[in-house]
């Protein structure tokens, strides 16, 4: 097995752990992977600039209270530490942004899903714009972004309102084994059925 | 995957939106998979692609049956595993939307396979849908019925054309009383089905087995053979069956009820319907008949015959029908008649050798009712055959003392024979009475449908329930 080979099978791990844990909230009504041929064009997006494309790892719609029928798209990083996630956080975040250009409808919430922190230090600061223009900004962003190297034209070219939205739908979300198995048990589920509204007239 | 199916959940892609193209994919499933099996019912949830909330729910209500549908987006293996432990409980089916072909390593998909057999849960795709439905057989459309209520496994567009090849090969066999074939079906069968549709489906061969002739004891099958059939099987059974072996249709029908023939939904001609009611007239059970048309004493009546119309279980002979119903609620609506001469009232009564308990007479403007007090016959009455010896006197309705010790009450006006409050009768003891009456038919033609009613079979064999 070659090295690329590994990584893919890790992610695609992750993505299942990733599809479990959420769908074992309860709080998921639809949801779909990027490693499906029926769903996954609908994760996959392009570069404004550059030709070349990136996808959401998760999407689907969310279920009950204020996330109601609110879609959501996720990126899955099923690291054990640290690792690469600062940088790709900063990919993630120049990906939500032009997601959210090409298809507001898509991104009414759009989660980090990790098992690792990652500059903790500065955690409380990940989702400000001050960080996501940092971010779109960053030299291996701002050409496939605003089809510039220059900050100043790029810095013209921001969507402030963008990143305005991106401030109240981005979500960090970070695991640990323990919690992945401290969900419903499979004894309870078929009570959950009910209580899901399973059992009543489709809507 | 490049059949109906196939084609259509390809179609999906062309749908942009998830929402839009998640409620076309579970339409296109749900609309197959009812295609495929009518007395379904098939409820799409909203959810798609959970874990553990399924996306379709099944439904057989007159069994009382619910089976789960999960749909996969991700056909791997290892993935449909790890969601068939949190789901096995409910003994689901999981339906990938994608074929998976990624055939490397075999043993994934053999730990599945042993681990849906484990659960009863059926793992299957479109390809293998395509293939139960693809032959225009009754047979595959039974077995598809069994594989939607008690499939087990994995079964694949290749698995499944193998199950239905051989099923279709071994209904030829049971038909012309070759054993080998129909052993091959039933162990392909059996092999992705549950002890209850396996029972179910060997039944099936086994009935058409006998229905050929073919003794009991040499039945190809070590099977200690169980389960009811449904509605389903039974319009295979008298689709497929021409024996006039009346025995054979006693055993079949022996615990056979009106309501289970009224499902099986409009059938009009086959001969073996004709053959089962007439077998089982003792044991049929009917609320009421009502009748329409008249039969024209000129006309040469040819043997009535039987047929399934509008929930009802129908007798049709030349310029008359009559309506069988189990519930007053399923007859049809009544034409308006009038009511019939008071002569012909009392010769259809000596004809059919019963007591009349009371009867409605409407001359001119007055409308008489004269009731029998304990033992006794209208027709004795002095007041009756006053009105009978004086002419012009019509009966609107009259009630007869059947041999159960039950009224019948016949009333000329909607053409309509029922007892008092729920009472049945046996379609042997309703049907030649209720017709005669209402419909004022001769001897003659009373006398042959009275004769079929009463076909015995001799040394009936005490044979389990057939039908559910």
């Amino acid at each position: 097995m070659v090295a690329g080979e590994i990584h893919q099978q890790t992610g695609s791990i992750g993505i299942d752990r990733a599809k479990r844990w959420l769908d074992n909230t309860t709080r998921v009504s639809s949801i779909y992977t990027n490693t499906e041929k029926v769903f996954g064009d609908l994760l996959h997006f392009r570069w404004p600039h550059g030709g070349q494309s990136f996808s959401f790892d998760i999407g689907g719609k969310l279920r009950g209270g204020a996330l109601h029928d609110k879609s959501f798209m996720a990126e899955v990083k099923a690291y054990k530490y640290e690792m690469d996630s600062a940088r790709e956080y900063a990919e993630f975040i120049a990906e939500c942004y032009v997601a959210f250009q090409d298809k507001p409808d898509y991104c009414d919430n759009l989660i980090w899903l990790s098992w690792a922190p990652f500059q903790a230090q500065s955690w409380h600061k990940h989702r400000t714009p001050e960080t996501i223009k940092k971010h779109l900004l960053h030299k291996e962003n701002i050409h496939r972004v605003f089809g510039t190297t220059s900050v100043e034209e790029a810095k013209a070219k921001l969507n402030e309102q963008v990143v305005y939205e991106l401030t109240n739908r981005l979500w960090l979300l970070t695991l640990c084994e323990e919690q992945e198995s401290l969900v419903i048990t499979t004894d309870n589920y078929n009570r959950l059925r009910a209580f899901m509204g399973v059992d009543e007239e489709s809507r | 995957m490049n059949g109906s199916i196939g084609v259509a959940l390809s179609r999906a892609l062309d749908y942009n939106t998830p929402d839009s193209r998640i409620d076309y994919l579970k339409t296109t499933v749900s609309n197959f998979l009812h295609a495929g099996d009518p007395s379904m019912q098939v409820r799409k949830t909203e959810f798609f692609n959970h874990t553990f909330a399924p996306d379709l729910v099944l439904t057989w209500p007159k069994e009382g049956r619910e089976r789960l549908v999960f749909l996969r987006t991700n056909p791997d293996p290892r993935w449909l595993a790890s969601d068939l432990r949190a789901i096995s409980d409910s003994h689901p089916i999981i339906l990938t939307l994608d074929t998976w072909n990624q055939r490397r390593d075999e043993r994934p998909r053999l730990e599945l396979s042993e681990a849906a057999i484990e659960a009863s849960a059926l793992v299957t795709d479109p390809a293998a849908i395509e293939e139960l439905t693809a032959f225009e057989s009754p047979i595959t459309s039974v077995l598809s019925n069994a594989v939607m209520r008690g499939g087990l496994g994995v079964v694949d567009g290749d698995s499944a054309r193998a199950v239905a090849e051989s099923a279709v090969i071994g209904f030829d066999g049971a038909a012309s009383l070759e054993p080998e074939p129909i052993r091959a079906a039933l162990s392909r069968a059996e092999a992705i089905l549950n002890d209850e549709q396996a029972g179910r489906f060997s039944r099936l061969y086994q009935v058409v087995w006998e229905g050929h002739g073919g003794a009991v004891e040499n039945f190809p099958s070590a099977r200690n053979i169980v389960g009811p059939m449904t509605s389903r099987d039974l319009a295979l059974v008298l689709s497929t069956l021409d024996t006039d072996d009346i025995r054979f249709w006693r055993r079949i029908g022996h615990s056979l009820t009106l309501d289970q023939l009224t499902a099986l939904g409009e059938l009009q001609g086959p001969l073996a319907l004709g053959l089962l009611v007439e077998a089982n007239a003792d044991r049929l059970v009917a609320r009421g008949v009502r009748v329409f048309g008249s039969a024209d004493p000129a006309t040469e009546q040819d043997p009535a015959h039987w047929s399934i119309e509008r929930n009802c279980l129908v007798l049709r002979g030349i310029g008359w029908t009559a309506f069988f119903a189990p519930r007053s609620t399923d007859l049809p609506a009544y034409d308006s008649r009038r009511g019939i001469p008071v002569e012909s009232l009392v010769s259809a009564i000596r004809d059919l050798g019963v007591r009349m308990t009371e009867v409605k007479v409407k001359q001119n403007s007055f409308a008489i009712s004269i009731e029998a007090v304990g033992a006794a016959d209208v027709v004795d009455s002095p007041d009756f055959g006053q009105l009978a010896s004086r002419g012009g006197s019509i009966a609107n309705s009259a009630a007869i003392a059947m041999t159960s010790g039950r009224n019948l009450i016949a009333d000329f006006i909607t053409g309509t024979a029922t007892g008092h409050t729920n009472a049945t009768f046996t379609i042997r003891e309703l049907g030649p009475a209720a017709i005669k009456l209402l419909l004022q038919l001769g001897e003659r033609e009373t006398s042959d449908l009275t004769a079929r009613m009463r076909r015995e079979s001799n040394g009936e064999i005490v044979q389990p329930p057939l039908w559910e």
